[in-house]
């Protein structure tokens, strides 16, 4: 079973969070991908992950941040090789040049851990195998088959340069003897073109024999050096030479490989360990940027939440300058109803306490003072934007099967969202079949949370959470401006609270819809009425 | 020699061709060996053949530069195993190209090697301003084959022309397109600050705009300036003084332009650089006389024209006459012919 389905993961926006971690390493990113929620039964392995968050979380400093991303900055992916060298393919000098890098990389990440006293990634230099990049003790990270490797390949690199210089020697020898014979200036590559009229020079260039007919056209000759017996010779040779120095070169390349291959564990939990902390890293500096804290798993299946902000609202509104106000919600198995005015946040409460529940079991701190939760083993919602209608149902259609679906799993542990049932039906139906699922769901082992307009469907079993809603208003005071329904707007949100409070049994019927369309100015006339029909 | 209008005066040099076998890379292979004589270390690179890389691999059994111990060059994984000289990588960078990542590398045993590099204007600087921290004291930049592609010229702090009887086999034709693009090369660049940092934000967002004497901004709502003739002609003002169009300049926009209005008499068309044009001589001329001015954000310094009499085609002009008459028409910028030795 799957712990959030398509609908659900996109109605609490979750990509949104997936997003923030954000990872630097290729390693990461496969650590990233394979993040899922820890389940009932894996509590003490999700308080380790949280446990790692909030030993990084102390090292989380702009310095340490700035090292490590450097070093992340660096990390190639060198997977594929470590597998060829396994299969016993020999490396290229790049792919060689990047495990060095890799093993540089290393070196650099173990320092900065030790300093740091980070201990839970297992990364270890491999300094035998990095000696081995680095036959001539460079220390630098850079890579060719260094003449160290064998006393062979110095040899043959020794007589390529010395046969190279010979051929340059003997050729600029030859060229200016030319030059000074037939009084003439050749071009670097040692050729020269002469027009056919001036044919003295034509002459004294055949009887040169240090110069040879190369080409022609009607109009001009082309000459160049003659290679003597032993320039001839030394390029035979220096063919030679690098023929072989390619075999060496091979069998350097080949040493190597085995090398990296007898490596291949190291190098793999190095990477793995690479991976983790970047993920545990990414994991943290999202903590720090939402002022998360570590939510504390306990095995009974409760749900706490104190003074807990959604994140991508409370990004919204911080752009606007406005603040979000958190909520709390202390919840168990069984049904919570949450009840209260048109605008006053019942839907974000919901989305919010999903989208908390959903990044606790994925290892995550949430953004809240204080969060107690037992792992649920899924997270059903029901809220409004269906894809479903695409495919024919309405949305009525869709909710019930969304909550036939629910009706399905909550005798497990879990956590069941339902925002506004049948608000789109009459409000008879729409009420009956409400209560009849509060009946269902309150005693069953999930938790399930309930938004609605029909307030008196709860029963004493059942937790019935009110948003705190207007108060305060002095409607004297706000007729007397005459306003735009901007500020009218503006003015609506500030009176708006958006907590959530437990309901008093003998709570009367709420006013705040009527008192919003007051607020927004709708006719007096028809507010009257309206409050005529409500008594 | 040909170094002598680079060396100690410019750091980049590129070398870009009016057409395949144009000479380009007699040219390249000259000043490497000129450089070497004077014991310069130079680094190498060449502009990103985006889609002509996969061809070129076919051409390329054979590497065709030589590159001596020290020199610093900017290459491929696959291109490396190509060659014949023995290269140490310092870098591998994030630029990718069909043939590998470009690294960077040291040569640490002579031999042939063939050269790559990125594909985008600031990647080659980059790529070229590393090989000169990493050591090398002039760096060469090998243009793309058709000038069409090459974002080298305006990148580089001078350049070389290669032109040829490959061009047509008209020598008037050949030299009227050499000096055409000579010319282009010269277009006068905006000196101002302030005009500049505007125009570049809208060069490099490829926005068709106008901007006024107030340096204010009206960025016009086309898709490109190759269609955009007409608005950009409505929208030209009394107080208007720049015309921007990022991309390419081609006859049909000014002539556009030239139907709406009288106005852009008073303005000046800006564009990136002068490989942007894509207009004739004779169009272009014509334009001139009508009182069309264009402006260029980044200038190109010509410094030197190369020829090459010969064409693959079979046919060749005569050397001394072409080199004799392309000096006539071209007497600002030295002109020499290598094969000839006449420098």
């Amino acid at each position: 079973m799957e712990f959030m389905d398509r609908s659900t993961f996109d109605s609490l926006d979750f990509q949104y969070i997936l997003d923030k971690i954000d990872v630097k390493t290729p390693y990461g990113q496969i650590y990233k991908k394979k993040i899922r929620a820890f389940l009932p039964g894996e509590e003490e392995l999700l308080r380790e992950e949280l446990n790692k968050i909030e030993r990084l979380l102390s090292h989380i400093d702009d310095e340490f941040i700035g090292d490590i991303n450097y070093i992340f900055h660096n990390i190639k992916d060198i997977k594929n090789s470590i597998e060829r060298a396994s299969e016993g393919i020999t490396l290229t000098e790049m792919e060689l040049f990047e495990i060095k890098s890799f093993l540089f990389s290393l070196k650099g990440l173990e320092r900065l851990l030790k300093e740091r006293k980070i201990k839970d990634y297992n990364i270890r230099a491999l300094e035998e195998l990095e000696e081995m990049l680095d036959p001539e003790n460079t220390g630098i990270c850079t890579f060719y088959i260094y003449d160290g490797y064998s006393e062979e390949l110095r040899r043959i690199r020794k007589d390529i340069r010395d046969a190279q210089a010979e051929l340059q020697a003997e050729k600029r020898y030859l060229k200016e003897k030319i030059e000074d014979e037939v009084n003439v200036k050749l071009s670097p590559d040692g050729t020269i073109t002469i027009p056919k009229y001036k044919v003295n020079l034509i002459k004294r260039i055949k009887a040169n024999p240090n110069l040879v007919y190369r080409s022609e056209n009607y109009l001009y000759v082309k000459y160049s050096l003659k290679k003597t017996e032993s320039m001839i010779i030394l390029e035979n040779k220096l063919s030679i030479l690098k023929k072989k120095e390619e075999r060496e070169e091979e069998k350097v390349r080949r040493f190597l490989t085995n090398k990296v291959k007898d490596y291949s564990r190291d190098l793999w939990q190095n990477i793995s360990g690479i991976g983790r902390l970047d993920l545990i890293l990414a994991k943290a500096k999202l903590a720090r940027d939402l002022k998360g804290v570590k939510p504390n798993i306990v095995s009974r299946h409760v749900l706490h939440i104190k003074r807990g902000r959604h994140p991508k609202i409370e990004e919204i509104l911080n752009k606007k300058g406005l603040k979000f106000t958190p909520i709390s919600v202390n919840l168990k198995e069984g049904v919570t109803v949450i009840t209260g005015a048109n605008m006053g946040g019942k839907t974000v409460s919901l989305k919010l306490i999903g989208l908390l529940v959903s990044m606790a079991q994925h290892g995550l701190f949430v953004p809240a003072e204080e969060m107690t939760l037992g792992l649920n083993s899924f997270i059903k919602s029901s809220m409004g934007d269906f894809q479903s209608i695409d495919r024919g149902l309405s949305t009525f259609g869709s909710e019930i099967v969304r909550i036939k679906e629910a009706t399905d799993l909550c005798h497990k542990k879990g956590l069941i969202l339902m925002d506004e049932l049948a608000k789109g039906t009459n409000p008879r139906e729409g009420y009956a079949i409400s209560k009849a699922l509060v009946e269902y769901f309150k005693d069953k082992n999930s938790i399930t949370i309930m938004t609605t307009h029909y307030d008196n469907i709860v029963d004493k079993d059942v937790l019935h959470l009110q948003v705190a809603g207007l108060s305060n208003i002095d409607f004297n005071e706000l007729e007397k401006r005459l306003m735009s329904t901007s500020e009218r707007l503006d003015i609506l949100n500030s009176l708006m609270n958006h907590e959530l409070i437990e309901a008093k049994e003998s709570s009367q019927v709420p006013q705040d819809a009527i008192n919003i369309a007051k607020i927004l100015g709708l006719k007096a006339e028809i507010i009257d009425l309206a409050q005529q029909y409500l008594r | 020699m040909l170094i002598d209008k680079i060396y100690g005066k410019y750091k980049i040099v590129s070398i870009v061709g009016m057409a395949k076998n144009s000479g380009k890379t007699v040219t390249l292979n000259h000043l490497i060996n000129e450089a070497r004589n004077l014991g310069l270390n130079i680094g190498i690179l060449s502009t990103g053949r985006d889609g002509e890389q996969l061809d070129l691999v076919t051409e390329t059994e054979k590497p065709k530069i030589y590159v001596e111990e020290g020199s610093l060059v900017a290459t491929s994984s696959y291109l490396l195993h190509l060659s014949t000289a023995t290269v140490e990588i310092l870098e591998v960078t994030g630029y990718r190209t069909p043939l590998g990542n470009i690294l960077i590398g040291r040569v640490k045993v002579s031999g042939y090697i063939q050269v790559s590099g990125p594909q985008w204007s600031k990647d080659i600087r980059d790529t070229s301003n590393r090989l000169l921290d990493l050591g090398a004291d002039m760096v060469i930049i090998d243009g793309a084959i058709d000038r069409k592609s090459s974002a080298a010229p305006s990148i580089s702090q001078a350049t070389i022309l290669s032109t040829g009887a490959v061009v047509s086999r008209d020598m008037e034709r050949v030299i009227e397109e050499t000096a055409h693009l000579a010319n282009l090369f010269k277009l006068p660049a905006i000196e101002d600050t302030g005009e500049r940092k505007i125009i570049e934000d809208l060069i490099s967002k490829g926005q068709v705009a106008i901007v006024d004497r107030d340096l204010g901004v009206k960025v016009l709502n086309v898709k490109s300036a190759l269609t955009g003739g007409s608005i950009i002609g409505e929208n030209i003002r009394d107080d208007s003084k720049y015309i921007i169009i990022p991309g390419s300049l081609i006859n049909k926009t000014l002539l556009d332009i030239m139907e709406r209005t009288d106005k852009y008499k008073n303005v000046d068309i800006v564009i990136s650089d002068g490989t942007k044009v894509f207009i004739g001589p004779g169009d272009w001329i014509r334009h001139q006389r009508r009182g069309v001015s264009v402006k260029v954000l980044n200038p190109i310094n010509l410094v030197a024209i190369t020829l090459n009499p010969y064409a693959p085609q079979g046919y060749h002009f005569d050397p001394e006459d072409f080199l004799t008459r392309m000096r006539h028409f071209i007497r600002d910028i030295p002109v020499l012919d290598l094969m000839l030795g006449v420098c």
